[in-house]
């Protein structure tokens, strides 16, 4: 039989306001003391607040350290899409005839690209194969000090660099090629591993495509320090 | 007050505990009583109904008192079920009690009554007749709410409601109380 529950709401209602009238104690020959029951109660409530502290103190530490492995594994991404900084840092290398070739000079210096976009359009240089890597290498007039160089410097060349490279700012940054290894596109070897390795293999290619770099005398008594070291085929495609 | 008492409590002042605890300790104390079979088991299940308040008043959103009153009842009236059902004092309801056929009459003694008589009588309702009538006409919960409570049928759950509430009427009679007829369905 389905029960309807408005329809007997009355009685209900009666017996919950009857017993709302109940007194605040407890009932009449109740052994019941709510201080007693407070004593119990207490030294357990006192251990709550430590278990909850520990508890917090976990979910800090667990928070920090997944995010210390998130920031890891975004730090690795290979193609992060970081802006790049809107400054560039050049490397000049200039050479002094007070010192020698190899004992080259740096100065570093930081300059905002956009500072030198209003130079003039003829002292730009453009040129489309440039890579983006910031360091340039540029060979100036002797100067007697590092810093007279740094003085004498042409602006205009330096201007040129700093335009080419503003021209390629907004182009998407490519992949790091500096981190990738080289491939070694040359194999330096002896003559004779050389010789014996086109005897050993078959003949798939004509060897009269290659030139022979040193003295050419297969069979002279010359010492083997004169000996070429490097042979190279000679081809007509490209290098890549 | 009371507002100013939970703010204290959610930041674990032991003062305001204790004041909490003192103005509705008795109160829920009855409830309890209400539910269980003796005064130890209800300080039991009153004593495990507060710590689960102190530690779960940091999700209460106090209102108002009654809100507040209600929400230490609702606590205090699962912590009961909780205790009848690991102490196996829920009854077992028979099949027959679902063909019983709830009775369309039922008398209720007129206003005056004294509310300590009709407490005592409450709970000297069989077990099963006594969570019933206490779920539902007392702290109102529904015969849905009440069957998943107490794992039992819809149908279970009123037919003892009405067993409770005519064996109540008999009672009052019993102690001369006048009646008048209500219907029930």
């Amino acid at each position: 039989m389905a029960m309807k529950p408005k329809t007997d709401e009355t009685p209900d209602e009666w017996i919950r306001q009857t017993l709302s009238q109940l007194p605040d104690a407890p009932p009449p020959g109740s052994s019941f003391d709510p201080e007693r029951l407070w004593a119990q109660l207490r030294p357990e409530l006192q251990q709550t607040p430590v278990r909850r502290r520990i508890g917090w103190t976990w979910w800090v530490a667990a928070a920090c350290l997944s995010g210390l492995i998130w920031s890891w594994f975004a730090w690795n991404q290979p193609n992060s899409t970081q802006k790049q900084v809107a400054t560039y840092q050049f490397k000049r290398k200039v050479v002094t005839p007070a010192q020698k070739p190899d004992s080259e000079v740096e100065f570093t210096t930081s300059k905002p690209i956009f500072a030198v976009k209003s130079q003039p359009k003829k002292q730009r240089k453009y040129s489309t194969d440039q890579p983006t890597a910031s360091t340039q290498s540029i060979d100036v007039a002797p100067a007697t000090s590092p810093a007279e160089t740094l003085a004498t410097l042409p602006d205009a060349v330096t201007v040129a660099n700093v335009a080419t490279i503003a021209e390629k700012l907004p182009e998407p940054p490519k992949p790091n090629v500096a981190r990738t290894t080289s491939k070694r596109r040359f194999k330096v070897m002896h003559e004779n591993e050389l010789r014996a390795e086109e005897e050993a293999a078959p003949q798939l290619y004509h060897t009269d495509n290659f030139v022979r770099m040193g003295t050419g005398r297969r069979e002279s008594n010359v010492a083997d320090s004169r000996q070429p070291t490097l042979i190279m085929p000679l081809t007509t495609k490209s290098n890549q | 007050m009371s507002q100013q008492l939970v703010e204290q409590c959610q930041r674990g002042n032991a003062f305001a505990q204790k004041r909490l605890f003192d103005q509705y300790a008795n109160r829920l104390f009855r409830v309890s009583l209400r539910y269980v079979r003796n005064e130890p088991e209800a300080e039991e299940v009153l004593m495990s109904a507060f710590l689960k308040a102190f530690r779960g008043i940091d999700a209460f959103m106090y209102r108002d008192d009654n809100g507040l009153e209600a929400w230490l009842r609702r606590i205090v009236v699962n912590e009961a079920l909780q205790h009848l059902r690991a102490n196996r004092h829920l009854p077992l309801f028979h099949a027959d009690d679902d063909a019983d056929v709830v009775p369309d009459v039922v008398p209720l003694p007129d206003a005056g009554l004294d509310a300590e008589r009709i407490y005592a009588l409450i709970r000297e309702l069989p077990p099963g007749y006594r969570t019933v009538f206490n779920l539902y006409a007392i702290e109102g919960y529904t015969h849905r709410e009440i069957a998943e409570q107490l794992r039992i049928s819809e149908n279970t759950s009123k037919s003892q409601l009405s067993k409770a509430r005519a064996l109540l009427q008999s009672w009052l009679l019993q102690n001369g109380y006048e009646t008048e007829n209500r219907r029930n369905a």
